[in-house]
């Protein structure tokens, strides 16, 4: 069982953020003023009611989009001033992201599907990586075939690789199970569970309640502020019994 | 670099998995750039054979046509009785000219025994051979004699008499010209197709036969001369045009080519003339290839818009895991290029095959017609597909590149 080193420094670090959407004259403020700390190594959900600003919160710690006000520091390092190549740059080389709907080329095979970030790095064991990747979510078998062809979990679990491949610091998962049935549902949650224990620091966005059981710690917003937080209590946890994936 | 590759190989397979949608996104460029390959390949027959047409002229030959104008333009066909007979006759006291040779052309229906053929009998004297690089193969030359005694002797294109006499020597045959006994002289040699027209089945008779019993008319149809050895061919055309023009009372002091009612010609003139008409329509053909290019663009701007569109989430999905704009602009724009590439591929086959097929077809009617397709017309055919793709697949590309990853994943 691999020891899970939990550094006390913080890798996310967002003080008053506030995310504005203005349509013409009308001003949406979904996120607004939010405080959050999260440590290098830990698992965190947040938690909330659907339009409460989950996604939106995600997208701007994952670099996908920039706040309208606030600080949001990275590793130590205000990302407020970095341009959308820098971003681009540190989504490739620090983050995966799993979404609710796979998003999957649906023309590519499993294998291809999980390569995808790579044809924008300079990688020469393309194959072996996305071999190994795979195998991690127990899909050794499937790399040849079309997304079309496997079901949901197998689908969700492919997101993941592909997520992987870039040894990625934090992985995103936004409502990774929403689509899923409650046993591919929870083969997901077990492999999160195990890459976090390899390290890698994971945030996860559910509306789930038992979803948010898996993680370390609970962040529930509402109406773009933090309502509250928690250490969870009696935590879901597979990694002693381990049946589901080997 | 290795970036490219793989985007060009993805766009590759794209291509082959939807073949139907790709070869009708391609038809426009296919069209267009088979056309431009056609027009090339057809329009560099044209300037061969005028090239070997006129070649076949002495480089000292100039001709007397009716009709004013410029040169370089065709002459007026309401102009075709300006040049006389009187005029050819005059001219042979020239001293700086020799060979001087009428031209007068005539449909006409030869007989022999039971057959009939249709044919154009050249009226002339004993220089028209030798003007045209000819000579006699079989039997003899018209001679002054059969032109003063007006007689009734024909020589004829190989072609004709293999027709009309199989295994028979042509040479003292009667033949019948719209109804008069005429005795064959003498067999051409071979001369071949010359300004589209098949010399090898004319026959020439005795101009004063031709306007005495045939043909009664007082004009000529051009009059070819060679200009003597040692006199300058500007020269002799200059003074001739004096000749001429004071012959026809046509006050022209400001030597405008447009009040005269004749033109004289060198056979370099004659080489642009017919090179003139021959562009005329290569151009009119090139901007035909244009406009179908540039509709084939439009199609694939068109195509390449609604790829973007509908591949809206692949977008959002390849900058979430660390596409920078520029990469998804380089990836649709080669998606562009490698479309209108392969279609220029396409379109290039086809344009050779077409292009040969034509000649195959041309060559019945024009025996000297050569299948030409030159590597620039390739060359540029290639370059004209990929610069398509390039200008039409900008726009399409860029609103790709520009497209925000976090709408493109909300879309449910
Ligand atoms: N481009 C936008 N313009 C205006 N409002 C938006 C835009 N995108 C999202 N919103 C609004 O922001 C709110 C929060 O959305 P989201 O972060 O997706 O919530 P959650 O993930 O918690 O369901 C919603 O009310 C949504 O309508
Ligand atoms: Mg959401």
């Amino acid at each position: 069982m691999a020891t899970k080193k939990k550094s006390e420094e913080h890798i996310i670090e967002i003080n008053n953020l506030k995310k504005t959407y203005y349509t013409g004259d009308v001003e949406t403020p979904v996120l607004r003023g939010l405080d959050l700390k999260v440590k290098d190594g830990e698992f965190i959900a947040i938690m909330g009611p659907s339009g409460s600003g989950k996604s939106t919160l995600m997208h701007i710690m994952g670099f996908l989009d920039k706040p309208t006000g606030g600080s949001y520091h990275f590793e130590g390092v205000d990302v407020s001033e970095l341009s959308d190549d820098d971003l681009a740059l540190v989504r490739r080389e620090r983050i995966g992201f799993v979404f609710q709907a796979f998003f999957l080329l649906p023309r590519a095979t499993v294998i291809e599907n999980v390569m995808l970030p790579l044809l924008y790095q300079k990688h020469s064991h393309g194959h072996d990586m996305a071999k190994k990747a795979l195998d991690s979510v127990g899909l050794s078998h499937r790399l040849d075939y079309l997304p079309t062809s496997l079901s949901g979990g197998e689908k969700q679990r492919t997101a993941i690789a592909r997520a992987l491949i870039n040894a990625p610091s934090v992985i995103f998962a936004d409502e990774p199970t929403g689509n899923l049935d409650s046993k591919s549902g929870k083969q997901v949650m077990n492999i999160f569970q195990k890459l976090n224990e390899k390290g890698h620091t994971i945030i996860l966005v559910t509306h789930e309640k038992t979803t948010a059981q898996h993680a370390e710690r609970i962040i529930h917003i509402r109406d773009g502020l933090i309502e509250s937080e928690e250490k969870v209590k009696g935590r879901i946890n597979y990694s002693d019994g381990d049946e589901l994936l080997k | 670099m290795n970036r490219i590759i793989k985007f060009v190989r993805i766009a590759f397979v794209s291509l082959t998995e939807n073949k139907t949608q790709a070869f009708l996104t391609m038809l426009g460029i296919i069209i267009g750039i088979a056309a431009v390959i056609m027009v090339l390949s057809i329009g560099r027959g044209a300037e061969k054979l005028i090239l070997s047409s006129v070649e076949s002229f002495g480089n000292r030959s100039i001709f007397v046509q009716p009709g004013g104008g410029e040169q370089g333009g065709p002459p007026s066909p309401t102009a075709i009785d300006k040049v006389k007979y009187r005029d050819y006759l005059a001219m042979q006291d020239l001293d700086y000219l020799e060979d001087v040779a009428p031209i007068l052309v005539y449909s006409v229906a030869i007989t022999y025994g039971s057959q009939n053929q249709n044919t154009r009998v050249v009226g002339s004297n004993e220089y028209y051979l030798s003007a045209l690089n000819s000579g006699v193969d079989e039997g003899r030359n018209i001679s002054q004699n059969d032109l003063d005694l007006s007689r009734r002797v024909v020589l004829m294109g190989y072609k004709v008499a293999d027709d009309l006499f199989a295994d028979r020597d042509p040479i003292g045959q009667k033949i019948k010209i719209n109804g008069k006994t005429f005795e064959v002289i003498g067999i051409m040699e071979e001369q071949g197709t010359r300004f589209f027209q098949d010399f090898d089945k004319r026959i020439v008779i005795p101009i004063t036969t031709m306007r005495t019993q045939i043909f009664g008319v007082d004009y000529v149809m051009s009059v070819l001369a060679n200009v003597k050895e040692g006199y300058p061919i500007e020269e002799a055309i200059d003074q001739t045009r004096f000749f001429i023009r004071k012959r026809h009372s046509i006050y022209n002091p400001q030597d405008d080519p447009l009040k005269d009612d004749f033109r004289v010609v060198s056979q370099v003139d004659a080489a642009q003339t017919f090179q003139g008409i021959a562009d005329v329509l290569t151009y009119s053909l090139v901007v035909v290839a244009a406009i179908s290019l540039l509709v084939g663009g439009i199609g694939i701007m068109n195509i390449m818009y609604v790829s973007v569109t509908e591949r809206t989430r692949e977008i959002g999905l390849r900058k979430a895991v660390g596409a920078t704009a520029k990469d998804v602009m380089l990836q649709f724009l080669i998606e562009a290029i490698v479309i209108t590439f392969v279609a220029g591929f396409i379109g290039i086959s086809t344009g050779v095959g077409m292009s040969f097929l034509i000649s195959l077809i041309l060559t019945e009617f024009v025996d000297s017609w050569e299948f030409i397709i030159t590597l620039e017309s390739v060359l540029a055919a290639f370059f004209v597909s990929v610069s398509i793709g390039m200008i039409f697949g900008v726009y399409p590309a860029r609103k790709a590149s520009r497209m925000d990853p976090i709408e493109a994943l909300r879309l449910e």
